[in-house]
């Protein structure tokens, strides 16, 4: 089997129409890895590797419990041109979500939701209003005007009672149902009511304009994972995994289950779309918590290949292509981050850090060289050669603001890159509290 | 370098539960294997069947079946996931309910014919050679025992130095701290055989330990983790080796002194139906029970009722019977 030959273009090319569809500029870094097909990769280019700390971000002096699955910041910060000015966003475990410059760091607003926002926010213009929306453990989907904070609308997935127990939300994203913007999202709800106690992982589909629900389906009775979105043979297609285990592909128009495949673990990892068009080949890849990482084809839910690494994988895989070679990364609980051939499943390269990795890999360019970002919870950021693993560069940075955090709760947050005026930054939001942008150039 | 080494046959529930992830083949597995040894107990042909219970539960849970075969942290987890989750529910308590529902009906099988780390664990003492080697508290033999258990320490420790396996170094790395905790206890054996009882007390200890740490969250592995996971978990592997070595010096070691779950089989084994009780007619030297019993629960006129593993060598001998209430 072939994803060789145009796959980079046919990507980006793909991206783009995408981009141009919601408003979105093919540096924003608009959501949770990236874009919508969560390749994490972004077409940013850093000039050379003298990358040097722009600013820090740290709103807050609270240090509340870990409990179990708290994030510090959410899965990932969002960058994006709002109205010629860069802007970063990104959620808190203090109820905020923060809208800060990209270039001087400065708070532009914040908006306070009734719980923590542990999910990526989502940046598109809609109806050509830049907004950025976002899910918040209230059991609540929001979209506000991404220029001042604004709540646009927002959705109530369950209407509180004193047996709801707080939701656990996926990072949304925008796709499109019927040639109009929709936004995609699942929210996992429990009551624990004694007549009426359920637990369900929900799949909701909202009108992105003004938050009218569109359909909803119920997956699954745990939490799910992050929504992936791609046109298959021409149709919009959502891919989805639940935490017990089940990958989904859902016909965005109907929400009718096009497959559904269960694998041997707990699904923690988000499913991550390449699609070539010119070959006809579409290809998923998940990480799972016994290990493997899977390729499946994402047209049927057929297995093409599996590789198993040492430990869980809860990060997302990263997709980019390298000569014509495409190769998905993704860091495991066994310390390394692994790169594998997409074609084959073999390993290409792997770098080992001094921890486990729950992070999930930002993509870049440094002259014709492809860079990978990745974080480990041995509190180093590092800046890896994508070709070859070696290593360009690591910062230290701090440690976990909480005493104890159990492994393997909590799927910590992934570095971000985009630009900023004329610098390339790359935004990490990390869990000794602050957020961080480095640039280079 | 062990990182793509999957010796798991089968990757997929076969029996799947409301679709998920969740299996319910091993629970059937355990619950027959349970019961089959349960009944072997009782028949004259024990001795037969228990290593093909032994194979078959170590061909299972090794090498088949694709999950965690979770013994404490599981059992706490599910607890606290009770009204949010009901697959973890079901996922963390399905090895819990049979072996205490087993245990109350046909004593503690599970330690001697289905637990893999106890198989392991005894294949140092079936050995011809090794068993010699294994029961010989010579002076000239505790020396070397005590020689090679030092060299063992060291080589542990600098490997958790080496390799930091957790996060959280203490807590993470539990695992690896009880290995080295039963090397320490062999290590005791050795200067003072006598303390062989004083020392199976701190299995109690350990119980209580482990459960006050998952209570609290922590997340911990156990020395079988990473063989029933399929995974690189360095403290988990640092504790089999550890428990593997001092199984070398002492049989049994990890079920003598610090095993847990045997810790609290050995007080739920209180409730059992099924007992066995030491035949005092039946006179034996201490090199005599010392041969039958892997554990040295027999005595010449007694049987440690909670260190008995029940693997029937002393029914058969003619030393024990099984008295049923």
């Amino acid at each position: 089997m072939l994803i060789r030959g145009k796959g980079l273009i046919m990507s980006a090319v793909f991206i783009g129409v995408l981009c141009a569809g919601s408003g979105l500029y093919a540096d924003d870094w608009a959501g949770f890895q990236h874009d919508v097909q969560h390749s994490g990769d972004a077409m940013v280019v850093f000039p050379n590797k003298e990358i040097k700390p722009l600013w820090t971000f740290a709103p807050t002096q609270k240090v509340w419990n870990y409990k179990k699955g708290s994030n510090v910041w959410s899965s990932s910060a969002c960058i994006a041109d709002v109205n010629g000015r860069a802007m970063v966003f990104a959620g808190l475990y203090n109820n905020n979500l923060y809208a800060i410059d990209a270039v001087s760091g400065n708070i532009a607003w914040r908006f306070i939701a009734g719980n923590s926002i542990n999910s990526a926010p989502f940046f598109s213009v809609v109806n050509s209003r830049p907004t950025v929306y976002f899910a918040s453990g209230d059991r609540a989907i929001y979209a506000l005007d991404a220029s001042t904070g604004e709540k646009i609308w927002s959705y109530e997935t369950l209407e509180w009672n004193y047996a709801v127990s707080e939701a656990i939300v996926s990072s949304p994203v925008v796709i499109s149902v019927d040639g109009r913007p929709a936004l995609a999202c699942g929210v996992w709800n429990n009551s624990q009511e004694p007549q009426n106690s359920f637990q369900r992982g929900e799949f909701f589909v909202l009108d992105a304009a003004g938050g009218h629900k569109i359909y909803s389906k119920v997956l699954s009775s745990t939490p799910l994972n992050s929504p992936a979105f791609a046109y298959i043979n021409n149709k919009p297609v959502v891919f989805m995994s639940s935490r017990d285990g089940n990958v989904f592909a859902i016909d965005a128009s109907k929400g009718e289950t096009i497959w559904k495949i269960t694998s041997c673990g707990e699904l923690y990892s988000s499913p991550s779309v390449y699609v070539n068009g010119d070959k006809g080949i579409s290809r998923l890849f998940i990480g799972s918590r016994f290990g493997n990482l899977y390729c499946l084809d994402a047209q049927t839910g057929k297995i093409v290949w599996t590789a198993k690494v040492g430990h869980a994988i809860d990060s997302t895989p990263a997709i980019t292509t390298i000569n014509d070679r495409v190769i998905i990364y993704a860091g495991s609980y066994d310390r390394n981050i692994y790169a594998f051939d997409a074609d084959t499943g073999k390993e290409v390269w792997r770098f080992r850090t001094e921890d486990y990795i729950s992070s999930s890999c930002a993509i870049a360019r440094m002259g014709n060289e492809t860079i990978v970002f990745v974080h480990s919870l041995d509190n180093k950021l590092y800046c890896l050669n994508g070709e070859n693993g070696s290593l360009i560069w690591k910062v230290v940075l701090g440690k976990l603001i909480w005493g104890y955090n159990t492994r393997g709760d909590t799927i910590w947050s992934s570095p971000a890159v985009g630009t900023a005026g004329d610098k390339s930054i790359l935004i990490f939001p990390c869990y000794d509290s602050k957020l961080y942008a480095f640039y280079a150039g | 370098m062990f990182e793509h080494l999957k010796w798991k046959l089968v990757e997929r529930p076969l029996l799947p539960i409301g679709n998920s992830y969740v299996d319910a083949f091993p629970f059937l597995v355990l619950f027959l294997l349970l019961f089959i040894s349960g009944y072997a107990l009782k028949s004259k042909s024990r001795n037969k069947f228990r290593p093909f219970a032994q194979l078959a539960a170590f061909i299972f849970f090794i090498f088949v079946v694709h999950r965690c075969f979770c013994a404490m942290r599981g059992w706490l987890f599910a607890v606290q996931e009770i009204g949010r989750n009901d697959l973890a529910v079901f996922d963390g308590l399905f090895v819990f309910v049979p072996l205490i529902a087993f245990t109350i009906l046909f004593g503690r099988v599970f330690c001697a014919w289905i637990c893999p780390l106890g198989s392991t664990q005894e294949l140092f003492y079936r050995a011809p050679l090794l068993k010699r080697f294994v029961i010989n508290f010579s002076m000239p033999a505790r020396r070397v025992k005590f020689l090679y258990l030092l060299l063992i320490l060291t080589l542990v420790l600098f490997l958790l130095f080496i390799l930091r396996p957790g996060t959280y170094f203490f807590a993470e790395n539990v695992a690896a701290f009880w290995g080295i905790a039963a090397v320490l206890a062999v290590l005791a054996l050795l200067f003072k055989p006598a303390m062989d009882a004083g020392l199976k007390r701190i299995r109690y200890f350990s119980l209580g330990i482990i459960a006050v740490i998952v209570a609290l969250g922590v997340f911990i592995t156990d020395p079988w983790c990473a063989f029933f996971k399929n995974e690189v978990d360095y403290s988990s592997l640092l504790a089999f080796f550890a428990v593997f070595s001092a199984a070398a010096v002492v049989s049994m070691a990890w079920c003598r002194y610090l095993c847990p779950m045997g810790a609290f089989l050995g007080i739920a084994v209180k409730a059992s139906r099924a007992k066995i009780k030491r035949d005092i007619a039946h006179k034996l030297s201490d090199e005599a029970c010392r041969n039958i019993c892997y554990v040295e629960a027999l005595k010449k006129d007694s049987l440690d009722e909670s260190a008995c593993l029940y693997c029937g060598r002393c029914v058969d001998a003619g030393a024990s019977k099984i008295e049923e209430g």
